[in-house]
């Protein structure tokens, strides 16, 4: 009872709240215009004002998808096109390369090939030489004792590689001769009561001075001599083939030939006095094989005219010179050996021609005669040769030996006269008429020379002191022509381009008439 | 203590740096690599035929076909490298070396070019030289490392 009591006033506050709410609410509503409810407003245009409305917020949401879409999309286009400019920029450069690669290449092949079309170079030398033997002495027949200068050497190369296989080479040999060349002297036989006797040949020269008519200068004419000329065509290292005039293959000399090339100035005797022929004229088959990267073997098979007095031009016989050739090198950094062997045989013929005519005895021509002309082809000297060369050389940390010789057998079918000088060596008079035998010639040197270690800051300078021993007899049973000779002296290479030469000589003939002799020579000798 | 274990780990880590630092330059700036046009029928040479073939004592490739030979600029580097590595000789000895064959043989030395790859590239059969660290891969084979 007593909490119904409170509860019915509790009520009724709550209720007196709420209805003040109620009408407070109601009185808010009065002061506002009268809105209008939904519910009471037009359903259709409700309906659509909301559909409207629902109609827009979608297309609206769905505009920002697409918004944003598309902007993903222009970012990654965006990113595309970035890293396409960066392709492009790369390919344009590389097509800039290429076009100078393009370019470049002609000039490259070129630059290349024009380097090998046509080579000009030579070298030649100036020395000085002085005999030391008395003013009556047998060796002035070779040159006076007074010293002289003298241009020994002008060479002159032409060189063309045409194509990759064919080349051609010409060394062409320009000379003050032979103006000056000694061609008679007198002679004269002294008896032991002081009487003389002379054959009356007088001392001839030859002299091509001649005047120019325009200048009125003088000048002496000079001459020229084919030292090789040939084709050569290697389609393979082990096969080539030299067509033309070539320097024999054989030995070490004859290949290097040349006065910058050669250590001493002096020519070897073996060399001088052709115990194989210096060139020849024909074909030569040559190679080089390689067994392994440091060995290599070389060959040449020669076929030519031989020897012959007018070889060169034209042979005097149908017989040829055969000679092979064999050499083995060894080739290192610091060491290089070879050792070789050339074989040769060949005939040699002199002719002399004699015109015949048939005639009549009142001096008409007899044409019926078996053969009215005729040209008689009649050899005066016929020989046929065996020769043999061996050659040898060491190189190692500035040491080179080297050595070569030569074995010579001549046997004569036509025996010529021997030479006055010859015979008069082996005891004939002045009137006796001697016929050379048979004969076998050699020639054998020893060369040793050491390039002196200079230092670094000398820059290209080459010293190389050597000495050069040799023994020959070139006519064996000819007294005059066996001799010993030792050569000591200096090469010095201030550059590659020029090489310096001092040297003595001193000589030894067995035969007591020559006696000894001794000579200094210096040399310059210049390539270019 | 303290003082003593910072000056014992600053040493530790400077010691590592010199030890473990790189090599100073890198790969040898004078190594060089010896090159060839594809056609060229050889994979590998020595280098004892390289300087047969840079001294023209030997000519041809095996089976034929005329080497064509490049070398480089005389003064440049990769030249000097050449030869010191190949040809054991310097330029004057070189020099001398091409003197004496002119007369003996008539040979003549390669002839040289301003860009040994782009020649290389260029010319079949063709044969030559340049420094590793200038080399272009693609454009040509390489036959020797040196």
């Amino acid at each position: 009872m007593m909490k119904l009591t409170y509860a019915i006033p509790a009520l009724a506050l709550l209720l007196a709240l709420s209805s003040r709410t109620g009408l407070a609410q109601q009185a808010d509503d009065a002061a506002k215009p009268a809105a209008r409810s939904p519910t009471q407003a037009d359903p259709a245009t409700a309906e659509r004002e909301k559909e409207s409305r629902d109609n827009v917020a979608s297309r609206l949401f769905a505009m920002e998808a697409t918004i944003e879409q598309q902007s993903k999309e222009i970012a990654e286009l965006k990113a595309e096109s970035g890293d396409q400019k960066k392709k492009n920029a790369e390919l344009e450069e590389k097509l800039a390369n290429v076009e100078d690669d393009v370019a470049l290449i002609g000039e490259s092949a070129e630059d290349v090939k024009s380097q090998d079309y046509l080579s000009v170079f030579g070298f030649f030398d100036l020395s000085y030489f002085k005999g030391f033997w008395d003013k009556d002495s047998i060796y002035n027949m070779y040159l006076p004792a007074y010293g002289t200068f003298a241009i020994t050497n002008a060479n002159i190369y032409f060189r063309s590689q045409m194509t990759n296989t064919l080349g051609a080479i010409a060394e062409i040999r320009f000379s003050f001769l032979p103006h000056g060349y000694e061609t008679q002297y007198e002679a004269e036989s002294v008896f032991p009561d002081g009487s003389t006797a002379s054959d009356n040949r007088p001392y001839d020269r030859v002299d091509t001075t001649v005047r120019d008519p325009i200048t009125t200068i003088d000048f002496q004419q000079g001459g020229v001599t084919i030292e090789r000329i040939h084709l050569t065509y290697t389609p393979f290292d082990w096969l080539g083939i030299i067509a033309g005039r070539f320097l024999t293959p054989y030995g070490i000399w004859n290949i290097d030939h040349g006065s910058p090339v050669v250590l001493p100035a002096r020519i070897p005797n073996l060399v001088y006095r052709q115990l194989l022929p210096q060139a020849q004229t024909g074909l030569q088959l040559y190679g080089r094989v390689f067994p392994t990267d440091r060995i290599f073997f070389d060959y040449a098979l020669t076929l030519s005219n031989g020897r012959g007095p007018t070889e060169a031009l034209v042979d005097l016989d149908e017989n040829k010179g055969l000679g092979l050739r064999l050499k083995l090198t060894y080739s290192g950094r610091n060491f290089t050996f070879f050792t070789g062997t050339y074989g040769y045989t060949g005939e040699y013929t002199d002719i002399k021609k004699r015109s015949v005519v048939q005639l009549n005895p009142d001096l008409t021509q007899n044409r019926d005669a078996d053969k009215p002309l005729a040209t008689q082809l009649i050899p005066t000297e016929a020989y046929r040769e065996y020769a043999i060369s061996y050659d040898i050389s060491f190189e190692l940390f500035g040491v080179l030996l080297q050595s070569e010789a030569v074995w010579r057998r001549v046997d004569y079918s036509i025996h010529p006269e021997m030479l006055p000088s010859n015979a008069i060596f082996n005891g004939a008079s002045a009137t006796d008429v001697l016929y050379q035998p048979d004969y076998l010639g050699y020639g054998v040197y020893v060369l040793l020379a050491y390039t002196l270690p200079v230092p670094e800051s000398w820059g290209a300078l080459k010293i190389t002191p050597f000495v050069f021993y040799e023994r020959g007899a070139s006519i064996e049973n000819v007294e005059s022509t066996k001799v010993h000779m030792i050569t000591w002296g200096l090469n010095v290479k201030p550059s590659p381009f020029v090489t310096l030469k001092g040297e003595g000589t001193a000589g030894w003939a067995d035969s007591p008439l020559l006696g000894n002799a001794r000579n200094l020579m210096l040399q310059m000798a210049v390539s270019f | 203590m303290k003082t003593w274990i910072l000056i014992f780990s600053a040493s530790l880590v400077l010691g590592g740096v010199f030890v473990l630092r790189p090599a100073s330059g890198g790969a040898d700036d004078t190594t060089l690599v010896i090159i060839a046009h594809p056609s060229v029928p050889v994979s590998r040479l020595s280098a004892n035929e390289v300087r047969q073939i840079f001294l023209k004592e030997r000519t041809n490739w095996p089976g034929g076909g005329k080497i064509v030979l490049m070398n480089a600029k005389s003064g440049s580097p990769e030249r000097a490298a050449f030869q010191a590595k190949v040809l054991g000789m310097d330029d004057s000895a070189e020099k001398a070396y091409w003197q004496k064959q002119k007369i003996k043989k008539g040979l003549t030395p390669p002839p040289e070019i301003s860009n040994t790859q782009r020649g290389v590239f260029s010319l079949q059969q063709s044969l030559s030289y340049c420094l590793k660290s200038q080399y272009k891969t693609g454009t040509s084979k390489v036959l020797l490392t040196l």
